[in-house]
């Protein structure tokens, strides 16, 4: 009677569990039983496992093998068990010394090691991990000071019985990544820019209204360039969403430039938000934390799953409850909606939607969505001479380095970005008459209740942008005509 | 055949004919047959031959207006239905009867609650259905101009410049319009204009050719009921209609009929206005506010303040800083982008916001989706 033990690590969500996988070899009926796991993958990791224990020479075909995960109620799927169940019958044969190295990795019936989702949120925090060699990269990113990949249960052997030199072989060069794209390629649009900028400044949400080919995507895009680069825990964060999304390899270096995620506007509440079955996975919000939602065609998105976003926008993070758990994934977002100004979106020409329909397309804006966005600036469709002669626009360097000086007052003054900030607390630090400028426009009817605080937060911006402390009558103003168009209905004659 | 009836005969004849299901299209079929010069009573009697076989649904009355077939009486709601037919009793008023050589209507329903009153003169004010804020602002204040004269304000109660001038007219105390619809009165349209149909309905009344639960058959309806409109009016004021609004042929008909027409001059840079300008070229008279209304329909004048909008922000920006009168001096009623004042000004886009919220804040601009435009004090 013999007993082996490995450790591995379940993930629900971005959250890691320690599992212990018990194996015992017996004697009795030949047979290979697996306890304590759920889901497809999971079923046949048995097979998998007591085929690629034959491929290395240590068949169990003629013997009685029970493996169990523990603890039972954990959730534990996929085929990231499956190195740790053949260290643990390794180790049960006498095969393998005993040891607290972690296992995360998935095995072929040939006795190859495959790679596998969400290693890094897996494993951090843990110094001895094997993963597999596809995963090695992500590993040491994720924290894990000697990571070891291996290629093949035959390597993991020799590794583990001391008999070669654990290859550390130096990462792979990485392609250079693209250079982001430059505000210098806006050309004109000076409301949009300023409103782009204060938008980074102060975490605001932003509506870029405007027609077709305008330069609304332009701008959005242009907007993760000019946010500060990630701080360790923020990228960390980044890399896991996209580590647990699926694809193996997406993640090879430790990315600190923000995410843009642009979700087309026929996308479901799942792609947007998270979801899935089972266990739900990251949706494009979770994608674009610490980043950028663009919502194209923002009034084209169906009612709900527009309105989902609600929750997260506020909280900062997404969970989503199935059957079996309830997930929590990361949702930071600096949104970005887009939108034409009518349904047909209008050329020069001019716009021959019906009225009714005007009216109604419009209507979209107001309460509940509206209250979402801080600034609405018109983006208007450039001269072609203008862009014929090559002007260009102010370049991303200058714009950041205003927005990071702005975000460093904020977060030395509250803590958080103005956009998070207590309402209660932006209001101290507001001069009286700028107070009198916005306790006026909500009197015209130009502010509601929430549009109120909001607009009190981009004036802080506003004055942190221009380095003042106390936010005077003039960033209280401008505050306003930024909301120009949301707070109110928009006019539609008589 | 073409002996003339009497007011009663030719008022029972014409009921009847409705009740059977007689419709504006018959007459004017019916018209054309005759010829233009051809009296009531000689259409009548060719109506009669024509829908004279329909004899036989008497009986249901299915085609009659309304479900009980009354062509007049109280309703429930203390409206009074009135058919008004041109030589019958009560008969219409004379400005519309004087149209029916150049072809007005043989009759017209009229609904509305209390005695209504009889203006000294009617203006019908018309317009493109989707004005700019400063169009839909000028129809407001001219009709109630208007309306503060004593001057009954016409207009076809479309979503627009029309509503706009309905409603102008009722902000005024004891102010009076009348609504011509292109459709039944029974019919609710526009959608969601229920409380104006209430007040017009109070005030000078819905007036209608169609039977009462007629809806939108055909876009012709309401290019037929403008001659009725034109017909009630002493002159037509038309305020930025497009290339091809239903304005235009308002004005037309007036021209037929021998009334003014008077057009309120815009930019030739609003699209909305384009038809307007054009009338203007025409020959069209142009007028600023309701006393050039008055003046051009030869009333007594009212002294009006004749500063023009323009000069009055210009002047209001003083004090609101050098920005602020900077910006008001180029801006007008077409919307400006904060881009372009910025760029036309040379100020940057931040002070320029600070501009328009002060301007705002002083009630001189607006912002509307296309930008910002100036309002008038």
């Amino acid at each position: 009677m013999s007993i082996g033990v490995a450790r591995s690590v379940a993930l629900l969500g971005l959250q890691a569990t320690p599992v212990t996988v018990e194996a015992h070899v017996g004697v009795g009926l030949p047979g290979l039983t697996v306890l304590g796991g759920t889901g497809p993958s999971f079923r046949q990791a048995g097979d998998r496992v007591r085929a690629a224990l034959g491929a290395v020479g240590h068949s169990v075909i003629q013997r009685k093998v029970l493996i169990n995960l523990a603890p039972a109620d954990v959730d534990k799927r996929g085929a990231r068990f499956d190195l740790a169940m053949v260290v643990a019958v390794l180790r049960a044969l006498g095969e393998l010394p005993a040891g607290d190295q972690v296992f995360v990795g998935e095995v072929a019936i040939d006795g190859g090691v495959r790679g596998v989702p969400g290693v890094l949120p897996s494993i951090r925090g843990i110094d001895h991990v094997v993963v597999p060699l596809a995963n090695v990269h992500e590993a040491a990113v994720g924290g894990a000071s000697a990571p070891v990949g291996v290629a093949s249960v035959e390597e993991l052997l020799a590794i583990l019985k001391g008999e070669v030199e654990v290859l550390r072989p130096p990462l792979p060069p990485v392609d250079p990544l693209d250079p982001p794209p430059d505000m210098a390629d806006v050309v004109g649009q000076p409301e949009a820019r300023r409103a782009i900028e204060v938008a980074a400044a102060g975490g605001h949400h932003v509506l870029l209204l405007g027609p077709p080919g305008s330069g609304k995507s332009m701008l959005a895009k242009r907007l993760p360039g000019l946010l500060p680069d990630l701080d360790h825990e923020a990228a960390l964060t980044v890399a896991a969403v996209r580590s647990v999304s699926g694809r193996v390899g997406a993640v090879d270096r430790l990315d600190v430039r923000p995410p843009f995620a642009a979700p087309h506007h026929s996308s479901s509440a799942a792609a947007l938000l998270g979801g899935g079955s089972g266990i739900a996975r990251p949706g494009a919000v979770s994608h674009a934390t610490h980043g950028v939602l663009f919502l194209d065609e923002l009034f084209e998105w169906k009612r709900h799953v527009l309105d989902g976003l609600r929750e997260p926008l506020e909280e900062g993070n997404v969970r989503i409850a199935r059957a079996t758990a309830t997930v929590t994934y990361p949702a930071e977002v600096l949104l970005v909606g887009a939108s034409n100004p009518c349904p047909c979106g209008p050329a020069r020409t001019g716009c021959r939607c019906r009225p009714d329909h005007v009216e109604r397309y419009r209507a979209r804006l107001t309460g509940p969505l509206a209250d979402r966005f801080d600034l609405a600036p018109l983006v208007e469709e450039v001269p072609a001479d203008a862009l014929a002669g090559g002007a260009r626009g102010e370049p991303t360097e200058a714009v950041r380095g205003r927005v990071a000086r702005a975000r460093r007052r904020a977060l030395d003054r509250f803590g958080v970005l103005n956009a998070r900030a207590a309402a209660d607390v932006v209001r101290d630090t507001m001069s009286r008459e700028a107070l009198r400028v916005l306790v006026d426009a909500a009197r015209r009817g130009r502010l509601s209740a929430r549009g109120f605080d909001r607009a009190m937060r981009v004036a802080r911006t506003c004055a942190d942008l221009a380095g003042s402390d106390v936010v005077g009558a003039d960033d209280a103003h401008e505050a306003v005509a930024h909301r120009g168009r949301l707070d109110r209905v928009w006019e539609v004659a008589a | 055949m073409n002996a003339e009836r009497s007011p009663e005969d030719l008022q029972d004849a014409v009921a009847r004919l409705i009740a059977l299901g007689c419709s504006p299209e018959d007459l004017g079929r019916a018209r054309t047959a005759c010829g233009t010069h051809a009296s009531p009573s000689a259409v009548v009697a060719v109506l009669q031959q024509r829908v004279g076989h329909r004899q036989d649904r008497l009986p249901g009355l299915s085609h009659g207006p309304g479900a009980t077939g009354r062509t007049s009486g109280v309703r429930p709601d203390g409206a009074v239905d009135e058919l008004l037919v041109h030589g019958g009793r009560p008969g219409m008023p004379e400005r519309l009867a004087a149209a029916w050589e150049e072809g007005g209507p043989l009759w017209v329903h009229r609904r509305r609650i209390g005695p209504g009153t009889s203006p000294r003169r009617t203006v019908g004010i018309v317009g493109t259905r989707r004005p700019t804020l400063d169009g839909a602002e000028l129809a407001r204040t001219l009709a109630a101009g208007l309306a503060e004269a004593g001057i009954e304000v016409v207009s076809g109660f479309a979503k627009g410049i029309d509503q706009a001038a309905h409603r102008g007219a009722l902000s005024v105390p004891g102010g009076s319009t009348t609504a011509v619809l292109g459709t039944g009165v029974d019919v609710d349209y526009p959608a969601r204009s229920g409380e104006l149909r209430a007040a017009v309905m109070a005030s000078g009344g819905l007036v209608s050719e169609y039977a009462h639960d007629r809806g939108v058959r055909h876009p012709t309806q309401f290019i037929a009921r403008n001659r009725i409109l034109a017909g009630l009016s002493d002159g037509i004021v038309v305020i930025e209609a497009g290339q091809r609004s239903g304005a235009l042929s308002t004005a037309r008909w007036a021209a037929d009929f021998g009334r003014d027409v008077m057009v309120v001059p815009a930019s030739p840079s609003t699209p909305s206005a384009a038809g307007a300008l054009a009338l203007l070229r025409d020959g069209a008279v142009p007028v600023r506010h309701a006393a050039d209304v008055l003046d051009v329909l030869g009333d007594p004048i009212v002294p009006v303040d004749d500063e023009p909008a323009g000069a009055a922000i210009g002047v209001a920006a003083r004090g609101l800083g050098s920005d602020a009168e900077l910006l008001a001096g180029r801006l007008g009623p077409v919307p400006a982008s904060v881009s372009a004042l910025s760029g036309a000004t040379g100020l940057p886009v931040r002070q320029v916001l600070v501009a328009v919220a002060r301007l705002e804040e002083a009630g001189l601009v607006r912002q509307v989706p296309a930008g910002v435009v100036a309002v008038r004090p």
